[in-house]
C-alpha cells in the first residue's frame, strides 16, 4: 500500500505525536526514510515533514491498534515507545505497516528485521523494569520515601503501578536521572514530571542507621567459601550498583562527598 | 546487646539455608497497609557469592537445645548467642521493606527451651507484622519439627510459604549426624502442611473468605556432600518428595565445613559446588523439561558428569534419537535438545506457524546454536559444513559449560595430539556409551 519516500518525519517526542505520525503515514500512503523527535533531530539532507500532534488522529490509531492487532501488538507499540531502541519510531512504523496488512500474527514474524529489533528492545525494557523493581533503594526523608535510578529505558511508567500497590499509605518519589523524569505519589494522588531535577538530600540519623544495618546484613549473608563475583555480576550488572545502598564504593563515596559539600539540598523543579 | 550485633549474629547463623525465593503467590495490599507480592518473585540484591537475596533471612534465636553435627548452631559449638524479640524483628522487617531492601521475611529459629515455645515466638512476630502493621508482603516460615499441630496450623495461616528441612538424604545419615532428630519427626509436619493445603483448597471453594493456608506451598532443603549418598539417590528422593508431598521446591545446599567432627568432611575440603549445580540442573529437567529421574542416572552411573550438564549427557547417550526436525517435532521433543530451553521452544512453536524456520531465525529466537546444531535439522538439512560425530559434539558441549569454568576447576591446556587422551577419557566414555547390559531398574530404597 505505502511506498518508500525520501521524506523524513519530525514530531514533538510525545506518544500522541508519534501516533499522529503513524496516521499521517497511512493517510499519505508513504513510508518516511527517517522518523525522529525534535530534540533528537539531526542534520538531514532529506526534506523534513513536521508532524502536528493531533489527539483525535492519535486516538484513532490507538483504538485501531488495540482492537485490530490484539493485545500483544498493542503492548509492543506502547512499550516499544518507552524503550531506548535507536530509531525506534521508524521500526515501530514499519512494524505497524506490516501488522495492519498481516493482522495480529505479524508479531510472531521474528525473521522480519523490524519485528526482531522491536521485540528485543521490548524484552530489554521489561527485563530492566523487572530488575529495578528489586534494585531500587528508597531513603526515608522526613517520612516520605525517595529514590534515584539511572535506567537505560523509560521504565518509570512500567514500574509505577508496582510501587503504588506496595506502598499505598506512603508518600514516595522515584527520580529517573537519565531521562530527567520523576514519578510522585503524594497524599494519594499521582503526578508524573518531565524535565525535573532532583538530588537525594543528606540522610538523617535513623536513615543512616538503617543503611548501616542493611550494609552489614548484606556483608554477613554471603558465604565466604562460595565467593563468586562473576555470578553476582551476571545477575546484577554493575551499572545498577551506583544507586544501591549496600553496594559499591560509588554509593558510599557519594555519601561522604555530600557530607563535605554544603548547600546541596533537594530542588524539585519542573 | 544492640540491634546491630543481634542482626549480625542471627543473619550469620541463618545464611546456610539455601532457600531465599519469594515466588509462588500474588497478593495485594488493596490500598490498606503495606506490601504486595508477585508470582514470579523479585530478587532485591545478589550477595558476593552470587545468591539472590530476596527476603530478610534471620533466625529468631540461634540458641538451640539440639546438637546436630553439621549445624553451625549446635549446642556444643562455642559461638555468640542472641535472640530477637518479636517487636523488634517486626519493626526491622517493616523498615527494611519500606526502603525496598527486601521482599519479605524468612523466619527460622534454633530451638529455645522446647519446640512449642519457639514456635509461639515465631507466631507472635508474624502476628504483629500481619495485624499491627497490616503487612501483605511475603513471609516464609520454617515449621519447627516437634511443635504442636495447632501451632503449625497457626503459623501456616500467617505465612505464605513454609518449609521443613529434611537436612540429610537418608535415615542412616540423619541418625548418625543428628541424633536428636528422627525422620518421622521431620516428615510429620511436612505431611500435615500438605494435608492443610489440600483441605484449604476445598474450603476456599466453599467460602471465599476462608483464611488461606500456606498459599505459596512448601519447600525443603537437604545438605549435599556431608554424607556418602549418591546423586542417583538424592535425585530419586527429591522426585519422590515432589510427587508424594507436592513440594514446590527442593533446595540443595553444598556442605560448608563448620565442624571438625570426624564423621564429617574435614574443614579443608572444598564444598561440592559443581555437584550442587548439577543437581539443580537435573531438578529443572524434572520440573520443566518432562524428564524423569531414571532417564538421567541409573545404578551403573550414579553420579553426574562434571564436564557436561545432565541434559547434554542424556543427548549424547541417545544420539539415535537425534537429529530432530525443528519445523515438525512436538514441544516435548524440542525440550530435549541441548541449547533449546522452555522459552525458545515456545517461541519456535509460535514462529513456525507462519513459515518454516532456518538457522538464522533460530538464532534470533534465542536458540544456542553452538549446542543445538548437533541435534537438529532445519528444513531437513544439517547446518552447513558441520560434521556430526559424538566426539565432536562432546568437545563442543564440554568446552563451553560456564558453570564448569567458574567453579574454580582448573581447565586443561588442549594440545593437538593428546587432547582428551588422558584425564577425561574415562569421563567421556561414561557419557558417550550406554552401559552394555540392559540395566535392571530396581526401586531405590529411599524410604518413600
Amino acid at each position: 500500500m505505502s511506498f518508500q519516500t525520501n521524506l523524513s518525519y519530525c514530531y514533538d517526542g510525545t506518544y500522541y505525536g508519534f501516533l499522529s505520525g503513524v496516521f499521517e503515514s497511512f493517510r499519505a500512503k508513504e513510508l518516511p526514510t527517517d522518523f525522529f523527535s525534535e530534540d533528537s533531530r539531526q542534520f538531514s539532507l532529506y526534506p523534513v515533514k513536521w508532524i502536528q500532534t493531533d489527539r483525535k488522529k492519535a486516538n484513532r490509531v490507538d483504538v485501531a491498534v488495540r482492537t485490530k492487532l490484539g493485545n500483544y501488538c498493542y503492548e509492543l507499540i506502547r512499550l516499544g515507545f518507552l524503550s531506548c531502541l535507536v530509531n525506534k519510531e521508524r521500526s515501530m512504523l514499519c512494524f505497524l505497516h506490516r501488522a495492519f496488512r498481516d493482522g495480529p500474527k505479524a508479531a510472531n514474524q521474528i525473521a522480519d528485521d523490524h519485528v526482531y529489533r522491536l521485540t528485543k528492545a521490548v524484552r530489554h525494557l521489561s527485563n530492566e523494569a523487572h530488575l529495578l523493581k528489586g534494585f531500587i533503594r528508597f531513603s526515608d526523608i522526613d517520612g516520605s520515601l525517595c529514590a534515584v535510578i539511572t535506567p537505560k529505558n523509560h521504565v518509570l511508567p512500567v514500574i509505577a503501578n508496582h510501587f503504588l500497590d506496595r506502598y499505598p499509605n506512603e508518600n514516595f518519589l522515584i527520580y529517573d536521572q537519565t531521562h530527567r523524569e520523576a514519578f510522585i505519589y503524594e497524599n494519594r494522588t499521582i503526578s508524573f514530571l518531565k524535565n525535573a531535577a532532583y538530588m537525594l538530600p543528606q540522610s538523617d540519623e535513623t536513615e543512616a542507621f538503617y543503611r548501616k544495618l542493611w550494609q552489614n546484613y548484606y556483608d554477613t549473608i554471603a558465604i565466604e567459601g562460595r565467593y563468586n563475583p562473576r555470578c553476582r555480576m551476571t545477575h546484577m550488572p554493575k551499572r545498577y550498583w551506583e544507586n544501591m545502598t549496600e553496594l559499591g564504593e560509588g554509593f558510599r563515596k557519594k555519601e561522604q562527598q555530600k557530607l563535605k559539600g554544603d548547600g546541596v539540598f533537594p530542588a524539585l523543579a519542573e | 546487646m544492640n540491634l546491630y550485633d543481634k542482626l549480625t549474629i542471627l543473619s550469620d547463623a541463618a545464611k546456610y539455608d539455601a532457600a531465599c525465593t519469594s515466588s509462588g503467590m500474588t497478593a495485594s495490599s488493596k490500598g490498606t497497609g503495606i506490601g504486595s507480592s508477585i508470582d514470579c518473585g523479585i530478587c532485591h540484591t545478589f550477595s558476593a557469592d552470587g545468591r539472590c537475596v530476596s527476603l530478610l533471612k534471620v533466625l529468631m534465636t540461634n540458641s538451640c537445645i539440639y546438637d546436630c553435627k553439621y549445624c553451625v548452631n549446635r549446642r556444643s559449638n562455642d559461638v555468640k548467642r542472641a535472640a530477637f524479640t518479636p517487636e523488634e524483628l517486626a519493626e526491622l522487617t517493616i523498615e527494611f521493606y519500606r526502603r525496598n531492601y527486601i521482599e519479605g521475611l524468612f523466619l527460622s529459629s534454633g530451638i529455645l527451651r522446647d519446640p512449642d515455645y519457639t514456635c509461639e515466638r515465631m507466631i507472635e512476630t508474624l502476628r504483629i507484622l500481619r495485624y499491627r502493621y497490616r503487612f501483605y508482603g511475603y513471609i516464609h516460615a520454617k515449621a519447627i519439627p516437634g511443635a504442636d499441630r495447632v501451632l503449625i496450623q497457626k503459623l501456616g495461616i500467617l505465612a505464605d510459604r513454609m518449609s521443613v528441612n529434611i537436612e540429610l538424604p537418608s535415615e542412616q545419615s540423619l541418625s548418625l549426624l543428628a541424633p536428636d532428630k528422627t525422620r518421622t519427626a521431620v516428615l510429620a509436619p511436612m505431611a500435615q502442611i500438605q494435608r492443610g493445603i489440600k483441605e484449604n483448597r476445598s474450603d476456599l471453594v466453599r467460602y471465599r473468605h476462608a483464611p488461606r493456608f500456606v498459599p505459596a506451598g512448601q519447600s525443603t532443603q537437604m545438605i549435599i556432600g556431608a554424607t556418602p549418598e549418591t546423586d542417583y539417590q538424592i535425585l530419586n528422593l527429591s522426585s519422590a518428595l515432589y510427587q508424594k508431598y507436592k513440594l514446590k521446591r527442593v533446595f540443595f545446599s553444598a556442605y560448608m565445613p563448620v565442624s571438625d567432627n570426624p564423621l564429617l568432611p574435614a574443614p579443608n575440603v572444598k564444598p561440592p559446588l559443581l555437584r550442587e549445580h548439577r543437581l539443580y540442573q537435573a531438578d529443572w529437567l524434572l520440573r520443566y523439561y518432562h524428564f524423569e529421574a531414571k532417564e538421567l542416572l541409573d545404578e551403573e552411573n550414579p553420579f553426574f558428569n562434571p564436564y557436561i550438564d545432565p541434559k547434554c549427557t542424556w543427548a549424547l547417550r541417545h544420539m539415535d534419537f537425534f537429529p530432530v526436525e525443528v519445523n515438525e517435532v512436538p514441544y516435548e521433543t524440542l525440550l530435549r535438545v541441548p541449547g533449546i530451553g522452555v522459552r525458545s521452544a515456545k517461541r519456535i512453536l509460535s514462529a513456525r506457524k507462519l513459515h518454516s524456520l532456518d538457522y538464522d531465525t533460530l538464532k534470533k529466537i534465542g536458540v544456542v546454536l553452538k549446542r543445538a546444531q548437533f541435534f537438529i535439522t532445519c528444513k531437513g538439512k544439517l547446518r552447513e559444513g558441520l560434521i556430526v560425530t559424538p566426539l565432536a559434539a562432546f568437545r563442543a558441549l564440554s568446552g563451553d559449560d560456564p558453570a564448569f569454568r567458574t567453579m574454580g576447576t582448573k581447565g586443561e591446556q588442549l594440545s593437538l595430539f593428546d587432547a582428551m587422551a588422558s584425564s577425561n577419557e574415562s569421563e567421556m566414555k561414561l557419557c558417550l556409551f550406554k552401559p552394555t547390559s540392559p540395566t535392571v531398574t530396581t526401586e531405590p530404597t529411599t524410604g518413600f
